[in-house]
């Protein structure tokens, strides 16, 4: 194991030098996260909505103005209807609010019921459903209070009071950038390794290697070792990004936080290096770094879509997924502090699959050339 | 000047049987051309839903009187919502809030049914799980239509009530099918990322192994050799997408309301669009490590800003600027269009302008490259 | 103490089954304290004996003793006491050079006393002091060899192997390079030293000569090359052109072993030494090289006639073919290639010989369309190459180095698109292609991945697709480097027929005596040429190729002191 530590030096020096690992490692993480924090944003604020009034009444009017007075929606008027469809078939709105003709005789009328529309473009079902519970809740909400304003008893009133835990403000960024790091560090931590074993083969270095002194164990942990130095270094960055620059709370220890990074950082440059070892051609390790990578980390590993809405087949799969793991964890981390029933057994999973991918990296490096 | 055209074809299909051959040599190749589209259909096509099904939540009941037990009935029958957990005190309510365990926390206090009774406010606190904000919201619309509908049904009846509804139809996916966007969504993704690779990573590999001088030396002019990059890559990324707009006709109920003829209209102008960047990042790169640096600093920002994991409207006005020049926002919104919206001829064209001048654009700024690069 | 530093015993290796074995049934010991080379052509199996004597690879059967331990059991055991340099430069080029070192003196368990002594005397040895804070990827090839030398010696080896250090390395490198490991056996270190130059393997103690897997010739080479004294010749004072010459000679059915153009001459081996005197007046006794002992070994040049010029026919009749009109290269202050000018004329055959990074290639890419110029003009029968480079390029035809072949297309489907590329159609097209098959014997391997050939086949299949379109000028980059040597005259033959036809050739090389075969050579040294003329001409009386080409450096070297 003596031999470990020159490999290590040779390494670091080897990233050092080379101008793409710091791209990939510092500057990646940096464009990745910003767009996570501008454009991945949950928080439907100025969706625009169509309004058409067919028929005035009072009544819709107090309707229409709790939509206007919202900041999630942007009213826009339009005066008939075909202008309306339209707008709505090119996306320039993404729903319409329509008070029919017959709105105000219906309304007076006690065995009629009277109907408002609204029309939502489903193409997005996200908006469309965001869309569809907030006008219920504007109806429920302004039926309440018509009630409360008519009774002359007195209403019997429920007041709801909201209080919300850990991130009062309900900004969707605070949850959004840490589990983020969790992507952005599969993606950085597999394009770092995906080359760097199949580069000693083929300069032929890997030959002088093996006869030397050292042993195949020697070789996987210098790697690990500078790589998990340069990958720890990338996390830190984002993670002084996400609290310094974004405002991003941090309740958890900074201990813990390390230690579940580390686990994480060592499933990724597993499963990088593994991959780096088998795919013989650059253009497979790079389908495979997207494919099995980055496209799982972002739709499985539970952190923009809730897994237990997923299927239950499917749900099985995300088990496979390191940031599955690390996303919760460095959620609450973030969020929620020291929350151990959480931590502990997510950092027990990323440990057993850094073990097993460990030892399937040891399996599968071999000491002679056949 | 026809027959000096079709001469010149002669040249151009050599080189992109030459293209199909390598690609096709290689068996892994052959995978990893058909396996990602199965891939995303078999698992992704279910997940990416910002629906919140199989809620669990929990409720502290401290009144424990008839009206807060049918309040919680209430909440047990709602179809969403999947598991109650009843607890008799603050630190099992906390812990199951803590832990994840549930979205949602109730309390109604022990004076709810009086108050109640008496005319006077009630209060109900609900507890909401920030870390996951976007989950929280929609959590708490629910709960808000329940408890409002609770109190609609307990009030006096002899109260005249306006009788309002909304009637809420959702356009161009009347069930809100989640797997129609996703399709779309990850057609669009797939076809970038293939069509970036063979093209970006192709002439790199070619680079590096020599046999680009070959090609170079030959008689043949700069576009020639463009195009003998960019056809393989197209017919290619052609078949992955017809793979999954396959399976969403088939399998996924997806409807094609506009044309055909449209439709792949727009997808062969798109993959152009695509090839331009993908050959335009192969003019700068010598090494395929150049390379696949370069497809990911360009796909991953594409992708998310291409509004599949949030909605383009959410995002600040610069970065809305910014997806005038992205190709996949048009991508989408042909894809939208004329699968789900039956759009107009005109409108098609409003998008495929831009993906035509963006096309323009990087192929040529490819070719001049290429040129310059021989320095 | 033991005699023999390794004892194999019928070594076989293969590598998978129903395949050909790499190694065959190889059985010889090698002595302590001697330079022994392991001489053949790529392909022989060189490299895969080096790698089990090392332990890389185990063998199939057989078996081997290498410092008295088994390789495949007790392999930290030997690499305590082994030092290898394989071929591939096995270097961190993005490391300086005392990083390297540093590296290996570590991983060999130096102590830092250690260190600093060894790292003294190496660097002094092979004079890369004043480069220690160099990159090692921005070491000339000549210095990486000795800092690939300096890092495997560190761990103080009793047996060096060497695998093809002097491949890309100049001659003047090379000469020290073997100095270097001749003064390292006065200190009792063994050496096994691969090489597929045949010059090199003469001043070697013993020597292998592989061919195929198998073991052909143990022994001093001194011994053998002797054995040929008294039946090796140059044709003198003769009228005849002298590929002409060469092509009767070939064609005559003497008993002949060898023949190859040498300059104005021909070299010509007899498989009896007594014939001379029927050929006396115009054949004069020479001394033998160690090659044209090795050809007799390996079974004499192949002495059939080329068949490829058969239906060429050039209808280009400008006299100069390609010209080169003070072509300037600058990268930034850099200037890789300074106002280079020569003519080609119809039907010859130019060279262009240098040291690596000495602007050979540079000139090489400029004329061939691969590179612009800075300033001057590359033109391809009058036609410049930055005006019209599609109808300029289709005048020739293009080999690159290291055969640059689609690898993973079969045989068959190279053809096709070398013959597409070129704008071959239809019958015609096919006709071509056939004719390529059967003039380079390529059928029995038409579905074969071309990166799977064997090189010889590699090379001729590159040149097949380079003549495919019938170019009056054709292009080859380094055509035979690796190549053994009866692959390289069956190569020149095919060129001589052609250039017989009027074809005219510019060809880069850096073997000494494949310049031999040039008309005139352009000697490019730091971005300048500095001599241009025949082989004969920049010869001096008794001087080899190598000889003239150290000499003409130095000269110019020294001049240019003077003048600082």
């Amino acid at each position: 194991m003596k031999y470990v530590w020159p490999l290590v030096k040779k390494e670091t020096l080897q990233i050092i030098r080379d101008p793409s690992s710091i791209l990939i490692a510092f500057i990646l993480p940096l464009i990745l996260l910003l767009i996570f924090a501008y454009a991945v944003n949950l928080d439907n604020n100025k969706i625009r909505l169509g309004l058409l009034v067919e028929g005035y009444d009072h009544q819709a009017n107090d309707i229409i103005d709790s939509f206007k007075g919202t900041e999630y929606l942007e009213v826009i008027r339009y005066i008939n209807r075909s202008d309306l469809q339209t707008a709505l078939i090119r996306g320039d709105i993404k729903a319409a609010l329509i008070v029919p003709n017959d709105f105000a005789k219906n309304i007076g009328d006690p065995n009629n019921t009277a109907h408002l529309q609204v029309l939502s473009d489903a193409s997005d079902p996200n908006i469309a459903l965001f869309i569809s519970s907030y006008a219920q809740g504007v109806l429920s909400n302004w039926q309440r209070i018509f009630m409360q304003e008519q009774s002359i008893t007195g209403p019997t009133q429920i007041q709801i009071e909201p209080v919300i835990w850990f991130n009062p403000e309900l900004k969707s960024r605070n949850f959004i950038l840490p589990g983020s790091i969790a992507i952005i560090m599969t993606l950085v931590g597999m394009i770092l390794t995906a080359l760097v074993i199949s580069r000693e083969w083929e300069r032929g270095t890997m030959e002088s290697l093996l006869t030397t002194k050292i042993s195949k164990m020697d070789f996987i942990l210098s790697k690990y070792i500078a790589y998990y130095g340069l990958a720890l270094c990338s996390t830190l960055f984002c993670t002084v990004l996400c609290v310094f620059v974004f405002h991003v709370p941090f309740r958890g220890s900074f201990i813990v936080y390390l230690i579940v990074s580390s686990l994480f950082i060592a499933t990724a440059l597993g499963q990088g290096f593994i991959v780096s070892t088998l795919a013989k051609n650059q253009f497979l390790a790079a389908i495979t770094s997207a494919m099995l990578g980055f496209l799982p980390a972002v739709m499985l590993s539970g952190f923009l879509f809730e897994i237990s809405s997923m299927p239950t087949a499917i749900s099985w799969i995300t088990y496979f997924i390191p940031a599955r793991y690390f996303a919760p964890a460095i959620n609450n981390l973030f969020l929620g502090g020291n929350i151990w029933s959480i931590i502990l057994p997510q950092s027990f999973f990323l440990l057993i699959g850094a073990l097993l991918l460990f030892f399937i990296m040891y399996k599968i490096t071999k000491e002679r050339l056949e | 000047m026809f027959k000096q055209l079709f001469n010149r074809l002669s040249y151009i299909s050599a080189l992109i049987i030459k293209e199909f051959q390598i690609i096709w040599s290689d068996p892994r190749n052959r995978i990893m051309i058909l396996l990602p589209p199965l891939l995303q259909l078999t698992i992704f096509a279910f997940t990416a839903t910002f629906e919140v099904k199989n809620i669990s939540m929990v409720i502290y009941d401290k009144d424990n009187s008839i009206i807060s037990r049918s309040l919680s009935d209430k909440f047990q029958n709602t179809p969403t919502v999947h598991t109650v957990y009843h607890v008799d005190n603050e630190s099992d309510f906390k812990n199951l809030i803590d832990t994840q365990k549930v979205y949602l926390g109730l309390t109604i206090p022990p004076d709810f049914s009086r108050n109640l009774y008496a005319k006077r406010p009630a209060t109900l606190q609900f507890i909401l799980d920030g870390r996951k904000s976007n989950a929280a919201q929609i959590v708490m619309g629910y709960s808000t239509q329940i408890v409002n509908a609770f109190q609609y049904e307990l009030n006096d009846i002899s109260i005249p009530k306006p009788k309002i509804t909304i009637d809420i139809r959702h356009w161009f996916n009347p069930n809100l099918n989640y797997q129609w966007f996703i399709i779309i969504s990850l057609t669009g993704a797939i076809a970038t990322i293939m069509m970036l690779a063979i093209t970006a990573l192709a002439v790199a590999q070619e680079k590096e192994q020599g046999t680009f001088d070959q090609i170079i030396v030959a008689p043949l002019s700069s576009t020639e050799i463009l195009i003998g990059k960019t056809i393989p890559a197209l017919l290619i990324a052609l078949l992955d997408v017809s793979l999954m707009i396959g399976a969403g006709l088939l399998f996924f109920d997806l409807p094609l309301s506009g044309s055909f003829v449209s439709l792949y209209l727009s997808i062969i102008v798109f993959l152009i669009s695509i090839a331009g960047i993908g050959l335009f990042i192969s003019t700068l790169c010598q090494t395929q490590q150049q390379a696949i640096l370069g497809v990911f600093a360009f796909f991953a920002p594409t992708f998310l800003l291409s509004g599949f994991v949030a909605p383009i409207e959410n995002m600040p006005l610069f970065l809305q600027k910014l997806s005038i020049i992205n190709p996949l926002t048009y991508f989408f919104n042909l894809m939208k269009g004329i699968f789900l919206k039956d759009i107009s001829i005109p409108m098609i064209w409003e998008n495929i302008i831009p993906l035509l001048i963006i096309s323009i654009i990087t192929l040529t700024f490819a070719g001049w490259f290429f040129n310059k690069r021989l320095d | 103490m033991i005699k023999s530093i390794a004892e194999i015993s019928h070594l076989t290796k293969v590598f998978s089954l129903g395949k050909k074995p790499a190694l065959d049934d190889i059985t010889f010991t090698l002595p302590r304290g001697k330079i022994s080379g392991l001489i053949g052509p790529d392909g022989a199996g060189k490299t895969t004996l080096i790698r089990l004597l090392l332990g890389l690879l185990s063998p199939s059967q057989g078996k081997i003793r290498v410092l008295d331990l088994d390789p495949v059991t007790e392999t930290k055991d030997l690499h305590q006491k082994t030092g290898y340099m394989p071929q591939k430069f096995g270097l961190y080029e993005d490391l300086t050079v005392l990083e390297n070192m540093n590296l290996y003196a570590d991983l060999n368990g130096l102590t830092e006393q250690e260190k600093r002594t060894s790292f003294k005397q190496l660097l002094a040895m092979t004079n890369l002091t004043p480069f220690t804070e160099r990159l090692a990827g921005n070491l000339s090839g000549g210095m990486k060899q000795k800092l690939g030398l300096v890092c495997s010696l560190l761990g103080h080896p009793d047996f060096l192997l060497l695998d093809e250090p002097s491949v890309g390395v100049d001659p003047i490198s090379r000469r020290e390079l073997m100095k270097l490991v001749r003064d390292l056996t006065k200190s009792g270190i063994t050496v096994l030293w691969s090489t597929s130059y045949l010059d090199e393997a003469e001043q070697f103690d013993q020597i292998l000569l592989l061919n195929d897997g198998k073991l052909l010739f143990q022994g001093n080479p001194k011994e053998l090359t002797n054995s040929l004294d008294g039946s090796v010749f140059l044709t003198q004072n003769t009228h005849l052109n002298n590929r002409r010459l060469l092509r009767q000679i070939l064609k005559s059915q003497k008993p002949i072993i060898d023949a190859v153009i040498q300059g104005d001459s021909v070299r010509v081996v007899m498989t009896d030494k007594n014939l001379q005197r029927k050929y006396d007046t115009f054949l004069k006794q020479t001394t033998p090289r160690f090659e044209d002992a090795v050809i007799k070994i390996l079974g004499g040049a192949p002495m059939h006639e080329s068949l490829v010029a058969q239906n060429i026919s050039v209808s280009e009749t400008a006299s100069v073919m390609i010209e080169a009109d003070h072509l300037t290269k600058r990268y930034g202050s850099f200037t890789a290639a300074n106002d280079i000018t020569f003519q080609i004329k119809r039907g010859e055959i130019f060279g262009l010989l240098g040291p690596n990074g000495a602007g050979k290639s540079t000139s090489f890419k400029m004329m061939c369309g691969l590179s612009k110029p800075t300033s001057g003009n590359a033109l391809i029968t009058g036609i410049d190459m930055n005006i019209d480079p599609t109808k300029a390029r289709s005048k020739l035809g293009y080999m690159a180095q290291k055969f640059s072949l689609f690898s993973p297309l079969s045989v068959l489907q190279n053809l096709r698109f070398f013959a597409g590329i070129y704008g071959l159609k239809g019958s015609d097209k096919k006709n071509r292609i056939d004719q390529m098959i059967d003039v380079f014997n390529l059928s029995r391997y038409l579905g074969t991945p071309s990166g799977t050939l064997p090189l010889g086949y590699k090379q001729r299949l590159a040149l097949a697709c380079a003549i495919m379109h019938n170019p009056p000028i054709l292009f080859l980059d380094e055509p035979t480097s690796g190549v053994d040597p009866l692959t390289r005259r069956e190569f020149w033959n095919h060129i001589n027929s052609m250039v017989e036809k009027g074809v005219t050739v510019m060809v880069t090389t850096h073997f000494m005596d494949e310049a031999e075969y040039c008309d005139r050579i352009a000697l490019i040294y730091q971005g300048n040429a500095i001599r241009i003329g025949s082989p004969s001409q920049l010869k001096k009386q008794g001087e080899t190729m190598e000889d003239a080409f150290i000499r003409l450096i130095c000269e110019y070297d020294q001049k240019h002191e003077v003048k600082k």
